[in-house]
């Protein structure tokens, strides 16, 4: 490996983060991260009872069923790592004044925490996903590096972070990004194990798969994949003279990463979640039943709301395009076809090359197919089949260093014409996703592409709004203007611990009240918003007839096109 | 790559190749530069406003096209729009209608009515056009208060009549729970429903296992029946419900003593208009049922007009 590809992997990671990080302050926090924060806060409760138990002479606390129960039960129809990290940031970086906020964490703390206050709680909390995404970053510029070059990396890296949708998940504190880099990293780790061989490779590629699977359980299915791909990769070892072909065969099949992931992915997932240590068939049968039976949520797409399957097929290809920047697409539908007519010569010469096409056509199609299947639950959009960005980004960087190499070839260009175009290109190639990104930000999930028209365009075309309510934040500043002190607040889709987190954070006043849900929330307030999505229309109309008017104080927009209404009582 | 092409044909196949995808990375760029300046802003908005307060009059129609930019329009007319013209049944009862546009969209309101003016207001296309309007000489959501309202059992025809009570406070905008009539297990209320995604005025009948609810308005005056045909519409409230996977809605409309009577089946989807030429004053009577009666929530609006 060249000496500078570590540096400039680490430089890559630090900035992605710390860009994640400062963009994060103007983004409102989600539904779920609501209750991610709860969880975070109890695993955290976990961990310092447990020390404290070890400090104490108690050092079985740690697996005391009551006090797994009491911590873990929350929100466990989710895997803990990714809450486990956001709760240990937390505790490790809030500024606290936790005594004087009462009734905004899920625990009662008499004293302020001793942290190193460096961050505000939501930053705190979104710390760990914001430095994983700057990690994939990294890996993506390393692994695009040792397959095709360090231009081929640096663009890919870029490509991996510059795109609305995965930059808007990647600043949150959920499970999303996580999970795409995390998939990425033992995709990684398993080329690595399968080319080089090496032992540290397999212990990677087993650790990587249980973190992943303790992230979210989109890993599961990759173990599948990456056979697939380890047959394809190993298919030489067939031709191996003087074993006999069922040996040669069984060869090809057990391949090394797979003892490692089978050995080491399980314990590092158990060790990550002591809910599953006592109870564990139950408590895991019931987990993957939860996701099993998920229920169908509402999703607009072409027009018409979808919450009951079959969904449409063509429903993740077509997201797909209208969100993902047109440049990084082209680029990788450069590399697919500039890929694809070299590989009649890979396939003529017969060497094992660790197939990096192969890996990469299957790490951009396996989340799209399996979302796509029309029975999956419908419940969420792009997010679902986000571990396709790096794999995408990756063809993206290929097809930029093989078109300049080509081009360099065509017009006889001295080495540095050749340097100075693969700059320039790299430069000129990488601002429209950039640009993109900078357009949709903070609300990523109403932005569409050039292809749709941007955000217009997509509403226009009937796509869907937004979801998880976080774009209420935009509507904050109004409200700690002009609500009366003590409103009373119908916050529609937004949850309850999403705004108690704006509130620690200092982002909207404490005084106002959550009138609660559906209509009686509607009817006991003072002040109404409704989130827009096609489904919820129905919400803004109960607010016309209690409050007799269809008029709202204020609309809040991306691009021209209604994102949040706020009503007033009149 | 290319082997067999000539070294020109190369060249040129990678310099069109390289230029086709600058090309492009320009336009996503240029797109991402121009596109958020080319909205409406508030001073449009306002100023199109404007333009329809200067000569709006009792009876003019405010619609947007495209939809998603109704609450934009609301916020500087929202007062000229009521839920009543909000959540129309349609547009025939409007004299004149303002059409705010955005994107070159046009209102399905608008189709094929001749322009009286237009201008342009940065973005914002306004364009007025003339309407036939039809005279509506009783409004049966208006008048929902007056109705008589009771339910029997399916299986009993007509007897074992059970009425149902208003309570509450009258339809209006209120701060607790609104006024309706109250049957057995069910509330007959006039809202803003949702049906089919779209605001509608109108009256919301939850159908009850084994019942039949009736509405019966008894007391339409004299002359609202002369030359006025019985317009109704009817749809499934509430995309929750709609979710549930039950049947249709059976409804039957009558007009009488003895004058006319159509039953329709009321899937999940649409909003269903049906009519009915009354020879002669008398009553109008709905009767709602349903098969399986689970989540189905029926939302009718019926006018007679001429």
């Amino acid at each position: 490996m060249h000496r500078c590809h570590l540096p400039l992997a680490l430089l890559l990671t630090v900035a992605t983060t710390t860009a994640l990080l400062l963009a994060g302050r103007h983004q409102g926090f989600t539904r779920d991260e609501g209750y991610y924060f709860q969880a975070a806060e109890m695993h955290v409760a976990y961990y310092e009872e447990a020390l404290a138990g070890f400090a104490s002479g108690k050092p079985w606390t740690f697996v005391d069923r009551r006090v797994i129960d009491r911590w873990f039960s929350y929100n466990s129809e989710h895997p803990p790592l990714m809450k486990t990290l956001f709760g240990l940031s937390w505790r490790l970086l809030h500024r606290c004044r936790c005594p004087e906020e009462r009734g905004l964490h899920p625990i009662a703390y008499l004293r302020r925490h001793r942290t190193l206050g460096l961050l505000s709680q939501g930053e705190a909390m979104r710390l760990p996903a914001a430095g994983l995404a700057g990690i994939l970053v990294g890996a993506v510029y390393l692994l695009g590096a040792r397959m095709f070059g360090r231009g081929a990396g640096l663009v890919a890296a870029a490509l991996t972070i510059l795109a609305p949708r995965h930059f808007f998940h990647a600043q949150l504190a959920c499970f999303d990004a996580p999970i795409a880099a995390m998939m990425f990293l033992t995709t990684a780790a398993y080329y690595m194990a399968q080319t080089t061989g090496r032992r540290r490779w397999l212990v990677a590629t087993g650790v990587l798969a249980g973190l992943s699977i303790a992230t979210k359980h989109n890993a599961y299915f990759l173990p599948f994949v990456l056979l697939l791909h380890s047959l394809w990769a190993r298919r030489h070892l067939l031709k191996a003279k003087d074993v006999p072909r069922w040996r040669a065969a069984l060869r090809v099949v057990l391949a090394p990463w797979i003892g490692a992931m089978a050995l080491l992915s399980v314990p590092v997932y158990l060790l990550t979640w002591p809910w599953l240590w006592h109870d564990t068939l139950r408590r895991f049968a019931a987990y993957v039943a939860f996701h099993l039976h998920h229920v169908h949520y509402n999703i607009e797409y072409l027009g018409q709301n979808y919450n009951r399957p079959p969904f449409p097929w063509h429903y993740v290809p077509v997201v797909t395009l209208l969100t993902t920047p047109v440049t990084t697409m082209v680029l990788a539908l450069v590399g697919a076809v500039l890929g694809l007519a070299g590989l009649r010569r890979s396939w003529a010469q017969g060497k094992p090359d660790g197939a990096p096409g192969l890996l990469i056509a299957l790490g951009v199609l396996w989340p799209m197919l399996l979302i796509a299947r029309p029975g999956t639950p419908i419940f969420g959009a792009e997010k679902h089949w986000l571990p396709f960005m790096p794999f995408l980004a990756l063809a993206a960087g290929f097809g930029y260093t093989r078109l300049w190499q080509w081009c360099s070839a065509a017009f006889a260009l001295s080495p540095r014409q050749r340097q100075l175009l693969g700059g320039v290109l790299a430069g000129v190639l990488i601002v429209p996703p950039l640009l993109e990104v900078r357009r949709s930000h903070p609300y990523g999930l109403s932005h569409y592409n050039a292809l749709a028209g941007g955000p217009q365009g997509g509403a226009d075309l009937g796509m869907n709004r937004q979801f998880w309510g976080y774009a209420v934040r935009g509507l904050f500043p109004y409200l700690n203007r002009h609500a009366p002190p003590g409103a009373g607040i119908y916050w529609h889709d937004a949850n309850l611990y999403q705004i108690q987190m704006s509130m620690k954070d200092g982002l909207l006043r404490r005084d106002l009240r959550d009138t609660g849900l559906e209509e009686p929330g509607v009817r006991a307030s003072d002040m109404a918003l409704v989130i827009h999505e096609k489904h919820f229309n129905k919400y803004e109309y109960w607010i016309w007839d209690a409050y007799g008017t269809t008029r709202p104080d204020e609309v809040l927009t991306h691009e021209g096109v209604p994102v949040v209404t706020l009503y007033s009582r009149r | 790559m290319g082997s067999v092409r000539t070294p020109g044909s190369h060249r040129l196949l990678a310099a069109l190749t390289l230029a086709a995808v600058l090309a492009i990375a320009a336009w996503e760029a240029g797109l991402a530069l121009v596109g958020p300046r080319r909205v409406a802003g508030p001073q449009h908005w306002h100023a199109a406003a404007q333009a329809v307060r200067a000569s709006f009059l009792p009876g003019d129609l405010i619609v947007v096209a495209p939809e998603w930019a109704s609450p934009l329009v609301r916020r500087h007319l929202g007062d000229l729009m009521p839920a009543s013209m909000v959540g129309r049944p349609d547009a025939a009862r409007y004299a004149r209608i303002w059409e705010l546009s955005l994107r070159g969209a046009q209102a399905p309101e608008t189709a094929g009515l001749p322009v009286e003016g237009s201008s342009q207001h940065g973005p914002i296309r306004l364009t007025r056009y003339r309407n036939r309007p039809v005279q509506v000489t009783f409004d049966l959501v208006d008048a929902f208060v007056q109705a008589r309202v009771f339910q029997h059992p399916l299986a009993g025809g007509a007897d074992g009549e059970m009425p149902c009570w208003w309570g509450g406070p009258p339809p209006g905008p209120t701060r607790g729970e609104a006024g309706g009539f109250y049957c057995r297990g069910s509330k007959i209320e006039r809202r803003v429903m949702e049906i089919d995604y779209q605001p509608r005025l109108g009256v919301v009948v939850p159908a009850e296992p084994a019942l039949r609810t009736v509405i019966q308005y008894e007391s339409i005056p004299a002359a609202a029946w002369q030359g006025a045909q019985l317009v109704a519409w009817f749809g499934l409230h509430d995309y929750y419900a709609r979710k549930t996977d039950s049947g249709p809605v059976d409804v039957v409309v009558e007009v009488g003593p003895g004058q006319d009577r159509v039953s329709v089946s009321v899937p999940p989807q649409g909003w269903h208009r049906v009519k009915l030429r009354p020879r002669s004053p008398g009553w109008v009577r709905i009767e709602v049922s349903a098969r399986d009666a689970r989540a189905r929530l029926l939302g009718f609006a019926a006018e007679l007009r001429r």
